[in-house]
């Protein structure tokens, strides 16, 4: 019984960790799907010739 | 009003500090760390330019931060989801060091240093731009930012009068022509961010031609100036390689791989590499003439280090005057966003102040060199009165001798400009070879450059009419005059040019007089100075870095100071 308990621990403790990874992986995987339609649909023209000059918001943002 | 400016977590990290828009310190991160192109948290620069003013951190009034972190982010996020999914490797690679440091700015303050003042985040190229502008003798100018990218923009283009920097303009990665020199540097087994200057050296070798046409056609130029990249030959975009297997195949030869021998080809590409960069980016320097028909022009960024178009920029745009400031990369940021927070975004004075010296590092004392040659247990000569020195040392020179000349402050930005220099003369073609063998051990194809007395620059060079102030800081290259290459062979490249520093009795004093006493003993008004350092390591800052470069190296003498030291 007690081998049977340690084994079901062990195995809960893989599965969250798989969990986690595949999660991790789905989240990436969704982003990216949903990025590439805002890109496609936004960001697919700003590169060629010249752009307006992005000065970001006020000097105290990062951004 | 205190300003601390930073730029780190890209490459060459620094640091520079402002009090009431005077500049008084900036030092680059490398030079205490001993780690090339260091891009880590400038701790020591930092404390560097606070013990100059003698404050600590919280008397700060301002941070001033080199570019805006998310919006580099969001480019960096942008390019990984375009190119997914090739890009997944350097996504799982790059985004950690971006959650856990690049966007946390504040906080690495907050939690290292304690810092609970205000921050600014100024654009990379308007601190780019600023640290050009707001160092250079002119009230008003046209303005040019090219780097390989900051957050969006690898490119911008504007205007500057009095106190307001205005960029009207700019051209988004992944079209970089800096990013482009970049990849062909990578192409020709050069390390990227570090080697570019060894394509300009390798360009005069090679022939331009029969490969201009094919490279000239990576680069698409529009009418209105700007350019885009043919980037299906590029991977910079999704990989941390810069080039594919479709630019070896187009240029019908592998990459050299790095170290290996160098052909005839590779020649070519360099010598094409640069013909390319300049006649696109004259190409743009004449549409914003045409735009902003100014005199002047402020150059800035990390392309803005490619002297041998810098040199030319008089000859192929309108623009009569020109300025670059002495370190106009990512480094230099630092410098340009405390300058910008200052005179731009708090508007503090009418005008802006020049940059009366590019001498911004960190000096010593008599007695802590002194210090130092004792733990060495040395033996020294103290030659207290600078006449007697000049004349030992100018003596030396004429004998051949190679010296290690470390004096006053260290210099700001990448060259070294006689105050951690290696000095020799220049008048015979082995003295090359000597100090390749003796110190540097490095590639023949890299030429050596002179310091010259300012007022003889004519005698010795195809000049413009107006030399620019930015030839102090070593950033041009001209032809020499074909009458004087004999008389200065160490220093004239295989094409005939040299990479000039001008020298005045104002900037440098010492250094000025050295060469003056050189030139009444010999005739010949220059010198040649290459940067104190071994291959692969940052220029010397210390007194023990001196003196630990000198020991491992044939150096013959050191002048550390007013001491004299003999190998």
């Amino acid at each position: 019984m007690k081998t049977l308990t340690k084994f079901f621990s062990y195995y809960t403790k893989f599965l969250k960790k798989v969990t986690t990874i595949l999660g991790t992986f789905f989240i990436y995987f969704i982003a990216i799907f949903i990025g590439r339609i805002i890109y496609t649909f936004t960001l697919s023209e700003t590169s060629d010739h010249w752009q307006k000059f992005h000065s970001g918001t006020s000097s105290s943002k990062m951004y | 009003m205190i300003i601390l400016g930073v730029s780190f977590y890209y490459h060459d990290s620094a640091a520079a500090i402002i009090k009431d828009g005077q500049i008084i310190a900036a030092a680059q991160e490398e030079r205490f760390t001993r780690k090339k192109h260091d891009n880590r948290f400038p701790y020591h620069a930092i404390n560097y330019c606070l013990d100059s003013l003698g404050i600590a951190i919280n008397e700060v009034d301002y941070i001033a931060f080199y570019e805006k972190p998310i919006v580099k982010f969001e480019r960096i996020l942008v390019q990984h989801i375009t190119h997914f999914p090739k890009s997944a490797k350097v996504f799982f690679d790059t985004i950690p060091s971006w959650l856990l440091e690049k966007l946390r700015v504040k906080d690495i303050f907050k939690n290292e240093l304690h810092y609970h003042g205000e921050f600014m985040f100024i654009p990379h190229h308007l601190s780019h731009a600023a640290a050009s502008y707001l160092t250079s003798p002119f009230q008003e100018a046209a303005v040019f930012t090219l780097d390989g990218v900051g957050e969006w923009a690898t490119t911008t283009l504007g205007y500057a009068k009095g106190n307001q920097i205005t960029l009207e303009k700019q051209i988004n990665f992944p079209h970089s022509l800096g990013l482009f020199y970049s990849a062909m540097t990578a192409y020709l087994g050069f390390a990227v961010n570090n080697d570019e200057y060894k394509v300009m050296g390798l360009s005069a070798y090679g022939k331009s031609e029969p490969l201009y046409d094919k490279i000239r056609k990576l680069i698409k130029t529009n009418p209105d100036g700007s350019f885009e990249l043919d980037t299906q030959y590029f991977s910079y975009e999704y990989q941390e390689k810069m080039f594919n297997q479709k630019l070896c195949d187009y240029l019908g030869a592998p990459a050299r791989i790095m170290d290996g021998p160098m052909t005839p080809h590779y020649e070519n590409v360099a010598a094409a590499t640069q013909k390319v960069f300049e006649d696109v980016l004259f190409y743009s320097l004449n549409i914003l003439h045409q735009k902003h028909p100014s005199n002047n022009l402020v150059l800035s960024g990390g392309s803005a280090l490619n002297s041998l178009a810098n040199g030319k920029i008089s000859s192929r745009t309108p623009f009569k005057n020109f300025y670059i400031t002495p370190d106009p990369g990512d480094g230099g940021g630092s410098l340009g966003a405390a300058l910008y927070a200052y005179f731009c975004v708090l508007n503090k004075k009418a005008t802006h102040s020049l940059l009366a010296s590019a001498y911004l590092g960190p000096g010593f004392t008599r007695s802590e060199m002194k210090a130092t040659i004792d733990k060495y247990k040395l033996k020294a000569t103290l030659i207290s009165e600078s006449d007697k020195l000049i004349d030992k040392v100018s003596g030396l020179l004429v004998d051949q001798k190679v010296i290690g000349w470390f004096q006053g402050r260290m210099e700001w930005g990448p060259r070294a400009l006689g105050n951690r220099s290696i000095l020799a003369a220049a008048t015979s073609h082995e003295m090359q070879d000597t100090i390749n063998a003796k110190v540097k051990h490095r590639e023949m194809f890299r030429p050596f450059a002179p310091v010259i007395l300012r007022e003889k620059t004519h005698e010795y060079f195809e000049t413009d009419k107006n030399i620019s102030v930015s030839a102090d800081y070593m950033l041009l290259v001209y032809p020499f005059k074909k009458s004087v290459q004999s008389k200065v062979p160490a220093v004239v490249h295989v094409d005939g040019s040299g990479r000039l520093q001008t020298i005045d009795e104002q900037s440098n004093s010492l250094y000025y007089r050295l060469i003056k006493a050189y030139s009444k003993k010999t005739g010949i008004h220059l010198i040649l100075n290459t940067s104190f350092n071994v291959k692969g390591e940052p220029i010397v800052c210390t007194p023990e870095d001196a003196i630990k470069c000198f020991l491992h190296t044939e150096i013959d003498y050191l002048v550390l100071g007013n001491y004299l030291i003999k190998k």
